[in-house]
């Protein structure tokens, strides 16, 4: 791709990158940067948490949370009241530490596409998507199962409250299919996808800025080229902004659909 | 280290060895380390102490809020003491203002009940001098007129009538005159 | 033989663009469309009943994520037919 000297890098050139460990080249434990990044989204919050706990340790009597604390208390609020209350109930509440490593993983491996230096987000590969939307989908189907049994589960899957016996043979098929199948596809494409599509964004306003500036140092540059040159790199900055908040609504969407799908398979609807 | 720097500031050169959309493994099993690693440090060492002071948290502003509350309700319940003992005092001055209202009505009924008698005595004493003293002046108005006629008859007459046709005459006079 | 062959790839190569731009446009509409409408019958929502926004916005951003994925599976076919 070409156009006015403009060269696109490839995508695998974008994507794809080299093991840092000797001798496990091409095998299962190569690790590369996505790999630690996905180690870092291990790390941050742990770090994050293990601040905030000390601080228990140090306060004698509970006062009002302070610093990291805040942040740490916050997230578990957030996520108990805006995201277990509202779609499982109560009973939801054994799931918070899953939900809350879930939403913090998420999100500390999406963050890392605005993070300079890093610039990729370890979820624009399908790696952890699909292996944490696999994992969704086996809970909510044991759960499921082991709440209803095996063919009461079947039922509440495939038979919606209030359908004609007529229409069933249209709304069963579809039923399961969406809920075994759509469900973790989605899951995995609508992360991995979002993730992407920033990063190609961004990568795109990065290569067009980087090269009008470098088009602006030749004088047979045209005028109009010239004037234009700060606004890619204006729309760059914008969309660091948003793709700070596509990262972080990413992970929010994630968990919460999680919760949906594990209080559907909880309390299916009579 | 500058082959370690490159390799993660630079990705791999050239065309795309597989397509985007299928995972590799080994950033899954990377990837599922990590994620597990958390969710165990989550769930057994981070979450815990958070949850139990997020509780005792609560648990110690929701005795707070108990134990204003029911400040409040004695407040309140001092508060209504007080109000119904003003309301009694207000009653009891009420009450005493209005007895001696009624007393002095009582005593000026009283005294005007007694003055009463005097002052119709009074005015009766009154009534007979002044009748007394009216008849009294007629009396005298009378003789006196009578004199007077008397004298004036006798100055114009004189000698041609006796003293009794006089004052026959004259009584007559009177009498028409007075009627 | 050789030159028609390659000619025919390019021209495979080609098609394989097209589709992919036009395939994303075309699995943009709908969910743009859609999302507008979930969007502003929430903003609706919430503007009648503030006291219900905080419910109203998570169920805003459930449909946004069930729409969107249209869009993005879209997005998907057009990275596997121009890079895959």
């Amino acid at each position: 791709m070409n156009l006015l000297a403009l060269t696109f890098p490839d995508i695998g050139h974008l994507l794809e990158w080299p093991n840092i460990l000797p001798g496990l080249d091409d095998t299962v434990f190569a690790l590369n940067k996505v790999g630690i990044i996905y180690l870092f989204a291990f790390v941050a919050p742990v770090v994050m948490f293990v601040m905030a706990k000390r601080r228990y340790a140090q306060a004698e009597v509970i006062t009002a949370p302070r610093g990291i604390q805040t942040v740490a208390e916050t997230s578990v609020q957030f996520i108990r009241e805006n995201i277990i209350m509202q779609t499982i109930g109560p009973d939801g509440l054994r799931y918070l530490p899953f939900l809350l490593a879930m939403f913090f993983f998420i999100l500390f491996s999406n963050i890392t596409e605005v993070v300079p230096l890093i610039h990729f987000p370890g979820n624009a590969r399908m790696a952890m998507p699909l292996t944490l939307a696999v994992l969704v989908w086996l809970i909510y189907n044991t759960i499921g199962i082991k709440n209803h049994g095996f063919f009461g589960y079947l039922k509440n899957i495939t038979i919606p409250p209030g359908v004609p016996k007529a229409l069933l043979i249209i709304v069963l098929p579809i039923e399961f299919i969406s809920t075994i199948v759509v469900r973790p596809f989605s899951l995995a494409v609508r992360l991995f996808a979002n993730m992407l599509a920033g990063h190609l964004l961004l990568v795109t306003f990065a290569v067009l800025s980087h090269t009008v500036f470098w088009l602006a140092l030749f004088d047979d540059t045209p005028t109009w080229l010239v004037i234009i040159t700060p606004a890619p790199f204006l729309m760059l900055i914008g969309l660091t902004a948003f793709e700070i908040l596509v990262s972080v609504l990413q992970a929010f969407i994630f968990t919460i659909l999680t919760a949906v799908y594990i209080g559907g398979a909880l309390h299916p609807e009579h | 280290m500058n082959s370690l720097s490159s390799s993660l500031l630079a990705a791999t050169e050239g065309e795309s060895t597989s397509n985007p959309i299928i995972p590799e493994w080994f950033e899954v099993i990377w990837g599922s380390i990590a994620f597990f690693l958390l969710l165990i440090v989550m769930w057994k060492l981070a979450l815990p102490p958070i949850r139990r002071a997020m509780e005792a948290r609560t648990d110690r502003i929701q005795g707070d809020l108990d134990a204003a509350a029911s400040a409040k309700a004695e407040a309140e319940e001092l508060r209504a003491s007080y109000d119904s003992r003003i309301a009694e005092a207000n009653a009891e001055a009420a009450r005493i203002i209005e007895e001696a209202r009624a007393a002095a009505e009582a005593v000026r009924q009283e005294r005007l009940a007694a003055i009463e008698p005097e002052i119709a005595e009074r005015r009766a004493q009154a009534e007979a001098d002044i009748a007394a003293a009216r008849e009294r002046a007629m009396a005298e108005v009378r003789s006196d007129i009578t004199s007077i006629a008397v004298g004036a008859a006798e100055q114009v007459v004189r000698a041609s009538i006796d003293e009794a046709a006089h004052a026959q005459l004259i009584e007559d006079y009177i009498e028409r005159v007075g009627n | 033989m050789i030159e028609l062959l390659a000619q025919a790839d390019n021209a495979v190569d080609g098609l394989k663009a097209v589709g992919a731009g036009l395939g994303y446009g075309l699995a943009a509409i709908g969910p743009g469309v859609g999302i507008g409408l979930v969007v502003g019958n929430a903003i609706t929502a919430m503007a009648r009943q503030p006291e219900a926004a905080g419910m109203a916005r998570t169920t805003m951003f459930l449909g946004i994520a069930f729409t969107e994925a249209l869009a993005l599976i879209g997005f998907v076919v057009f990275i596997l037919l121009n890079f895959a």
